[in-house]
This record gives C-alpha cells, sequence and structure tokens, in this order.
C-alpha cells in the first residue's frame, strides 16, 4: 500500500505542479503548429488566414509563394533580414528556461519500480552544470531506505529460503553526461501552456548494495524538465541502473538492474538576468 | 593679412571641434550600452506569421483524435513481478470521444515461461519449482485515457513531434492456469508521441492492483514432492507496477 501512496503521490504532484505552473496564451502554442502545418501544405494552397487577410492586404499568389519560400529557406538569425517589411513578421522563439553556463540543483523524493522483493524509498540529490544549453556535466547522489515486500516474507516463511542475501540498493552515486535535444510546449486542457525539456543521461557510478559493497554501475536516464520561472523547475527522471552482484546462491555473479522514478523541484543559479 | 588668417584658422578650428564634440557627445550612449550576446544554440530558428483576424482557425490541432478510433500493438513489462515471466504482448483498440477522452480495451496474453529469480530457485539448494504454481495466461482491460496535455516537441529543432501526456484508469480481468479469473484495477500515466498524424509511439506506466494466487506455498513446490492440484495456492492481493511500450495507429 505503501507504494501505492507513494506512486500516487509523486502522479499528483506532477499533474498539479506543472498545471499551475504558469499562466500563458495557449494560442501561442497553436501558431506554431499552424507554421508546421503551413510548411507541410502545398505552396499553391491558400490558407484561411490568407483568405481572410485579402480584403485589407490583397496579396497576390506571386507574394504569397515567394513568402512561403523566404520562410522555408530562413536556417539562421542572418536569414531573417530576407523576410519582406510589414509583409511578414517573424517571431524568434527563445528557451523559456536557458541554462548555458547555469547551474542546475535538483532534489526530489525516488523510489523503484522494479524491484519485486524490496520497497525502496529515498531522496535524490543532484546538481548540473550545462556548458552548452544542449549538454550538461551531472552529479548525483540517491540515499535510499528499503522494506520487504509480501513475496519476500512468504518465501522466507513458507518456503524456507534465507533471504538476507537479497540484493537490493542501499544507495547511489553517479556522474553523467546530460543530452537535451528535445524542447517543447504543451497545453494543459487547452487553459495553460506549459514549457518543458526533455533530457537523456549516461554515465556511471556506483550502488551501494545490502552487504555494504560498492558495485561499479552503468546509468541511463530519461526525463522531463518543467519550467515554472526561469530559475525553478519541476522534474521527473527515470533512472536505469545496471550492475553485477552475487545471485541467490551466493557462488555466481549476476547481472541486477534497478528503475528509478524521481521527481521534485530543479533550482537554477546564476538567475537568468538578460531575459 | 596674419590676422584674417589666424581667425579664419581659428574659425575653422571651431567648426572641425563642435561636430567632434556633438559626435562624441552621441557616440557616448552607444558605447555605454550594454553588450548582450545570447548563446546561439538558445535562439531557435522557427518563424510563425501572426494571425491577427481568426484565432479561432489555429486552436485546430496538428493530430485530431475526436470521433476517431485507435488501435495498436503493445509490449508489457511486469516490472514487479517475482516469480513469472515478465513479459506479456498486448492488442489495442480505443476510441476518441473527444480530444480529452478516449475509451479502449485491451488483450494480453502472457509469457508463460518463469523469472530470472525463480529459475535461480530451482537450482540445487533452494529446488523449488515454481512451474507447479498457476501462471496467468490472458488479460484483459477495459481502459479509460484522460488527455491531460497536449503538446508539440522540437528534437534537435530539426523536427517536432506531437505528442499526449494522459491519465489512466483500467479495469480487468485476468484468466489463470487454475481456471479461475481474477479481477485488477490499474492507474497510472502514459505518453503518446505522434510520428506522423496517424502513428504514434505510446509509452506507459502503471500501478496495478489485482487479485491473484500467491506462488509460495509450503513443501509443495520442491522437485521431490508430488506434484499439487492449483487449488493449494492461495489468493491474496498483489501490487505490480507495469510498463508498456507500443505502437498505435489513429483513423
Amino acid at each position: 500500500m505503501k507504494k501505492l501512496f507513494f506512486t500516487l503521490f509523486l502522479f499528483t504532484a506532477l499533474t498539479s505542479v506543472i498545471a499551475n505552473a504558469q499562466d500563458s496564451d495557449v494560442e501561442e502554442l497553436n501558431l506554431i503548429e499552424m507554421e508546421l502545418d503551413r510548411k507541410n501544405e502545398p505552396v499553391a494552397e491558400t490558407s484561411e488566414v490568407e483568405d481572410s487577410s485579402k480584403s485589407e492586404t490583397a496579396p497576390s499568389v506571386q507574394t504569397q509563394t515567394q513568402s512561403q519560400k523566404n520562410l522555408q529557406e530562413v536556417k539562421s538569425v542572418e536569414d531573417l533580414n530576407r523576410l519582406a517589411d510589414f509583409k511578414q513578421v517573424s517571431v524568434i522563439q527563445r528557451r523559456f528556461l536557458p541554462r548555458t553556463e547555469r547551474i542546475q540543483l535538483f532534489v526530489g523524493p525516488t523510489l523503484t519500480l522494479n524491484d519485486p522483493w524490496f520497497n525502496i524509498y529515498g531522496g535524490t540529490l543532484r546538481a548540473t552544470y550545462n556548458f552548452k544549453e544542449a549538454w550538461g556535466l551531472e552529479v548525483g547522489y540517491s540515499f535510499l531506505s528499503t522494506g520487504k515486500t509480501e513475496a519476500l516474507r512468504e518465501l522466507s516463511r513458507n518456503n524456507n529460503v534465507q533471504t538476507d542475501n537479497f540484493v537490493y540498493t542501499k544507495s547511489y552515486y553517479n556522474i553523467d553526461v546530460n543530452w537535451t535535444p528535445i524542447y517543447g510546449k504543451m497545453t494543459w486542457l487547452d487553459q495553460q501552456i506549459l514549457y518543458y525539456d526533455t533530457y537523456f543521461s549516461g554515465g556511471f557510478g556506483g550502488t551501494e548494495i545490502q552487504d555494504g559493497k560498492s558495485q561499479p554501475t552503468l546509468h541511463i536516464g530519461v526525463g522531463q524538465i518543467f519550467s515554472m520561472s526561469k530559475k525553478m523547475a519541476f522534474r521527473w527522471d527515470l533512472s536505469w541502473n545496471f550492475f553485477e552482484a552475487k545471485q541467490i546462491d551466493q557462488t555466481s555473479n549476476g547481472s541486477f538492474n534497478n528503475v528509478f522514478l524521481s521527481a521534485g523541484f530543479s533550482f537554477f543559479f546564476p538567475e537568468a538576468t538578460y531575459r | 593679412m596674419r590676422l584674417m588668417c589666424s581667425q579664419n584658422e581659428r574659425m575653422a578650428k571651431n567648426h572641425l571641434i563642435i561636430p567632434f564634440l556633438i559626435s562624441l557627445l552621441f557616440s557616448i550612449p552607444v558605447y555605454a550600452a550594454p553588450s548582450i550576446e545570447l548563446p546561439e544554440d538558445e535562439l531557435a530558428k522557427e518563424t510563425v506569421l501572426p494571425v491577427f483576424e481568426k484565432p479561432g482557425m489555429v486552436r485546430l490541432r496538428n493530430v485530431v483524435t475526436r470521433k476517431k478510433f485507435e488501435i495498436g500493438l503493445h509490449y508489457g513489462w511486469l516490472m514487479t513481478e517475482p516469480i513469472f515471466d515478465t513479459s506479456r504482448i498486448g492488442l489495442a483498440g480505443y476510441y476518441h470521444t473527444n480530444e480529452d477522452t478516449a475509451w479502449g480495451a485491451l488483450f494480453y496474453a502472457h509469457s508463460t515461461g518463469l523469472s530470472t529469480y525463480a529459475t535461480q530457485l530451482a537450482k540445487p539448494g533452494f529446488d523449488l519449482d515454481f512451474n507447479r504454481a498457476p501462471k496467468p495466461l490472458y488479460s484483459v482491460y477495459l481502459d479509460y485515457n484522460k488527455k491531460l496535455f497536449y503538446g508539440k516537441m522540437s528534437l534537435s529543432k530539426i523536427t517536432s513531434v506531437n505528442m499526449h501526456l494522459q491519465a489512466l484508469l483500467g479495469l480487468g480481468l485476468t484468466q489463470y492456469e487454475n481456471n479461475k479469473t481474477y479481477p485488477s484495477l490499474s492507474a497510472g500515466a502514459g505518453y503518446k508521441f505522434y510520428l506522423t498524424k496517424q502513428w504514434s509511439l505510446r509509452t506507459d506506466l502503471r500501478l496495478m492492483i489485482h487479485q491473484a494466487p500467491t506462488p509460495f506455498k509450503t513443501d509443495v513446490l520442491i522437485e521431490t514432492n508430488q506434484v499439487p492440484s492449483y487449488g493449494v495456492f492461495k489468493d491474496r492481493l498483489h501490487f505490480t507496477n507495469t510498463l508498456d511500450v507500443g505502437f498505435n495507429y489513429l483513423f
């Protein structure tokens, strides 16, 4: 039941926090969608918006074709000066929460999703430095508490199996490379816009297991950061750790993996003052 | 003559000095202005056209799901299953009543092997044969999806993908080898990434609460003992985390 409540708590926290994160205009996202639709449409097609503006500006088909061409050819900031005055307005989308040369401190509860024998809960602390917007270096530490599941108690009680040797994780530390190739916006029931980044991480670390030994660990992860302001964000993270340890019979080594789900808040330093 | 020359020179100097001072005066704020530099990779490359007349038009979503059907093929991982194989394959069918809600049916066929833990417990020293316990065979669920978030994401500013973040609620039945059917309730959250307007990649994470026979039973699992009937395995409530990954087609 603890796991149930914990999971529901995390999910509730996720939805409630990001739902209340920002007040913004839902049409901003729709504008981006419309622009992408335009890119996919044949040039000769005339959209509803163009029709509506005909009475005022009456752009010729040739002008529209040139406009579409100009839009599609924009590859860099310098290309924007090719846009015709007053007929096209370019909007440069900047990331709501810039991260270049900033430090991110993340703190939040964590739990293991895939251990059938132990309920493992705890907290995680992480510090990230982004030397580029998409690339960062992260160090982290997770401290965990463990309780036996009903399955383990039954195995011990009914089948007389010594369960002290069953592997579980007591703590974990890591150093990762973070790659953030994905950013976007989403609407919450057409009411609010949320800005978020999706990242992937990979690295190495050490897992302290039940016998006190630290096992070399390979780590991969994925997560999202939902901006609440330019210095604070809600973040969830799904981490998958792989390490080797002695199996139940204590005679041979086997591979183990832990899936950790973490959710909490990130704080960014120094503040982005140039926005 | 020399006096006139010197006066002309002085006037010429004044004419030079005044414009110089004026230009200097105007140039000071220019040099005093702070230099703002933005990292190039922070600047996205999209441009958009403004819409002044009909904002309603742009409320149309890139991926419209209302009144559409969806079918899918899923792989399911029973993350906290201790004894039986943790894999299952599923077929899904959904109907989207509107942009916020979808109702569906899921069918899963469970893999009937044993987990790595059960394989270890079968080794000498433990001699526990969990093949004697009833395994899950099939599951069916009625699934309710609440599409809380609809969004768009840019992949390295090269392409963009539409997505849904949705809350999931399922009610189902699981058939076991003991010819009994057990109820289950699941709740969770999932992402759906639209690769095209029809095809999507779906991931669901759920907590499943279900009644099922417990495979841990005194004596009867030992290989040298007589094979028991399935009836000796008692039923109890289980909590299982599940992770599904699959492809869906919208039409």
